[in-house]
């Protein structure tokens, strides 16, 4: 049995052990560096860089330095950095294959910070740009979504209004025109064709000669009177149509009248018309919130869904157990776990302690039970944050639970609270037309944030009060909105988000509309108000044409009523012309002589 | 340089006994399919280099197997698969997975485990073939291998005659 055994070999195999285990040794601050930065790249799907890795031994555990994680839908931005992180490990587990970290700490964590470099991996480049080109709207460069063109409706001028828009007024005028040169002549024609003045004469000079001429017989009393009915007949007929005549040139008149009536209203129908449409009303000032707050929603939209978006890779959904319902890796194998009293996942961060820099301030941030396999650990994730006395903020509070523990009923809730945050220079719109940043401010944050079944509900407030801006001038009426907005020194916004994960729908309001609804109220009516009397002069104007028209034409029928009216009288007169008899004209001058005496010595007595 | 060539050959073809030769290919195939980093292949490893078996042999089968491996990975994995999800054997593996000894060995694992069993029942008639086919080989192919004109070259190189010389054949 001894002529088997080498002994020489048992030496050579401890040389060698000893051999990789220095080789390990000295290169595993290198081979952890490396395997950060791959496995990361990999999760993240962007570069992941790290300083330096330092392993110890004595106890277990590491300690990173200079750790960047790009952000993959910005290159150029890192998710998340930190300056120093240790920790320290299990060594049993560790060799079970469970990387399990019992406390960790991490310092200088920033968020969002710009990068030197890109971080992008060059074979999702064209992945990259074709994600860009079918229309990723969650990036920041959008300046052109939040345009001034949801105030579109400025107040044209009295010359726009006058070449655009159809007038009733103008129509009116030259109707009024047409009418009322077509009813003179019209009217002309008709008096033409009535018995005029010499057809009186006719028939006065008739009755004289029948009334006045001597009469020798009754036979020639009765052929005068005969003959006085037959011309009375003929006075009668001329009379009822002259009367005709008069009575249409009355309606002629009235109508006249009410037509010019009309005329003069006219102006002011118009503007009540056009009134509405000119006019600011509320959805305009409505819009201005998106307008001026849209891009930097758009942007913080965009960190949250990144955010959201690398979180939901790390957590497994429903239907994603485990490892047995994924595809083996080559060479590695799945893990099968079996029942335990104490489970364990493969990767498990029990208490991370990270020491947030954020303009506000540092504040220590408390992450528990930090795993990819929830559902094995068997619970949640927690996150709490809560800081006072912050360099420029009062408090600050942040509590979450990310649960998937059952990955088909998995919830993640987040909710939020900042107190007395003083703000500077934070650029608001940038607009080329109206940009607008906010010299300073002190705000209060607060909000809720529940991320489930790939949907999101999100709600955020913020007050701001002692607001002071910054504007260059703007152009034209984005100018005034500019003066408008510098004015409002308290005011808040609330945001929502609702929707699916990949493309929720955001929308904003706040008070600052009604502030500006006011103002700009006074303003515009004030506008209106100059606008309409130069609108009605203007129109009143075209009318004076139409005024000259309506006193010739009343003058005209007026004159030609009179005419008309004293012809009749004269042809009622001779209408009650009667022919006496020589016996009757006797009584009847004897009759006029008695009462002249009469008179004559009444005269001379007094009483 | 060439001296320390020649004491490597003849260290890994210092046991050149059939059955020496065999375990060496044995062995390898075991190391080779199963992976790398496991407590098992420390074991046999140690074993390898404690008694004697053949290096060379060892060396060779490692790295065919190695990549034999690599392409039957999916097969392996789903042998290991099968009988870690086996209902018969779920209270046996939750016995030893409650174990921190077994749970080194990372038996739960598909790969380790699957490989591990497929590499084990084929090792042995896997020794008796190459067993068998060794000495067939030195019975009727050796003599005329050792008169082809390859063999001649490689003998007459500079190298073989340093390693002869200290395999004490000159």
């Amino acid at each position: 049995m001894l002529k088997w055994i080498r002994p020489s070999g048992a030496l050579a195999f401890i040389v060698v052990i000893l051999a990789i285990g220095l080789f390990w040794w000295l290169l595993s601050d290198w081979l952890l560096k490396v395997s950060i930065e791959a496995a990361g790249s990999k999760i993240v799907g962007a570069r992941v860089e790290l300083a330096s890795a330092d392993v110890t031994f004595n106890p277990l555990g590491f300690q990173l330095d200079g750790l960047q994680v790009t952000n993959p839908k910005q290159p150029m931005q890192n998710l998340i950095q930190l300056e120093n992180a240790k920790g320290s490990l299990d060594l049993l587990h560790l060799l079970m294959g469970q990387v399990i970290v019992e406390e960790m700490s991490a310092t200088g964590v920033r968020l969002n910070t710009e990068r030197k470099v890109s971080g992008e991996i060059k074979e999702k480049k064209s992945k990259h740009k074709d994600q860009q080109k079918s229309g990723d709207q969650a990036g920041e460069k959008e300046p052109e979504r939040s345009t001034l063109a949801v105030v579109k409706e400025k107040l044209p001028s009295l010359d726009e209004i006058l070449a655009k828009e159809p007038l009733g007024t103008l129509d009116q005028i030259k109707t009024f025109d047409e009418k009322s040169k077509s009813d003179r002549v019209t009217f002309e024609k008709s008096v033409a064709t009535l018995p005029d003045e010499a057809k009186l004469k006719q028939h006065q000079e008739s009755i004289k000669t029948l009334t006045q001429s001597k009469i020798n017989s009754p036979q020639e009393l009765k052929q005068r009177k005969q003959d006085l009915d037959k011309l009375k007949v003929a006075i009668r007929k001329d009379r009822d149509a002259i009367q005709t005549m008069r009575d249409q040139l009355k309606n002629a008149r009235s109508d006249l009248a009410k037509r010019y009536n009309d005329l003069k209203n006219a102006p002011s129908e118009d503007w009540n018309r056009l009134k509405s449409r000119y006019q600011l009303n509320a959805s305009g000032a409505g819009n201005v919130t998106r307008m001026l707050f849209g891009d930097s929603a758009q942007v913080w939209l965009t960190r949250v869904l990144a955010w959201a978006e690398q979180a939901q890779k790390f957590m497994p959904r429903g239907g994603d157990k485990d490892s047995k319902a994924t595809a083996p890796k080559r060479r590695e194998g799945r893990q099968i776990h079996f029942p335990t009293s104490n489970p364990l996942p493969d990767f498990l961060i029990r208490k991370a302690v990270l020491t947030m820099e954020v303009p506000a301030g540092a504040f220590d941030l408390q992450l528990t039970n930090v795993t990819h396999q929830p559902h094995i650990f068997g619970k949640p994730m927690r996150l709490f944050a809560q800081g006072t006395k912050l360099r420029n903020a009062e408090q600050i509070k942040i509590d979450g639970v990310f649960d998937h523990v059952k990955p088909e009923q998995a919830k993640d809730s987040i909710n939020w609270l900042l107190n007395g945050v003083s703000i500077t220079n934070i650029p608001v719109s940038k607009n080329a037309k109206l940009p607008i940043e906010i010299s300073s401010t002190r705000a209060n944050f607060s909000g809720d944030l529940i991320l489930k079944d790939q949907a999101i509900d999100a709600n955020a407030k913020s007050e701001f009060k002692d607001t002071t801006w910054n504007t260059n001038k703007g152009e034209g009426s984005e100018s005034k909105l500019a003066k408008l907005v510098t004015a409002i020194h308290d005011f808040n916004i609330n945001g929502k988000l609702t929707g699916k994960l990949s493309a929720p729908d955001i929308s904003l309001n706040s008070n600052i509309e009604d502030q500006l609804k006011q103002a700009l109220g006074a303003e515009v009516k004030a506008t209106q108000s100059d606008l309409e009397k130069k609108f009605k002069a203007r129109l009143n104007k075209e009318i004076e044409t139409a005024a000259g028209q309506y006193k010739d034409q009343l003058a005209f029928l007026t004159d030609k009523g009179k005419t008309l009216d004293q012809r009749i009288d004269a042809l009622n007169k001779m209408l009650t012309t009667e022919i006496k008899s020589a016996a009757e004209t006797k009584k009847q001058e004897a009759r006029d002589k008695l009462k002249d005496s009469a008179k004559e010595k009444l005269k001379g007595l007094k009483f | 340089m060439l001296n320390s060539i020649a004491k490597l050959l003849k260290l890994l073809n210092a046991e050149t006994n059939p059955s020496q030769l065999s375990m060496g290919f044995a062995v390898g195939m075991i190391i080779g399919l199963t992976p790398l980093w496991s407590i098992h292949n420390l074991v046999l490893a140690f074993f390898v280099f404690l008694f004697r078996v053949n290096l060379s042999a060892f060396i060779l089968s490692f790295t065919i197997f190695s990549g034999i491996a690599y392409l039957v990975d999916p097969v392996m994995d789903q042998v290991g698969g099968n009988l870690l999800t086996s209902p018969s054997l779920h209270e046996f593996w939750t016995s030893l997975y409650n174990q921190p000894f077994w749970r080194l060995t990372h038996f739960n694992n598909t790969l380790t485990l699957g490989s591990l069993v497929i590499a084990i029942v084929l090792a042995i008639p896997f020794f008796f073939i190459s067993n068998f086919i060794i000495r067939k080989y030195r019975q009727h192919l050796l003599a005329w291998v050792r008169k082809s004109k390859l063999v001649q070259l490689i003998k007459a190189s500079k190298i073989y005659r340093i390693y002869n010389a200290l395999a004490g054949n000159s």
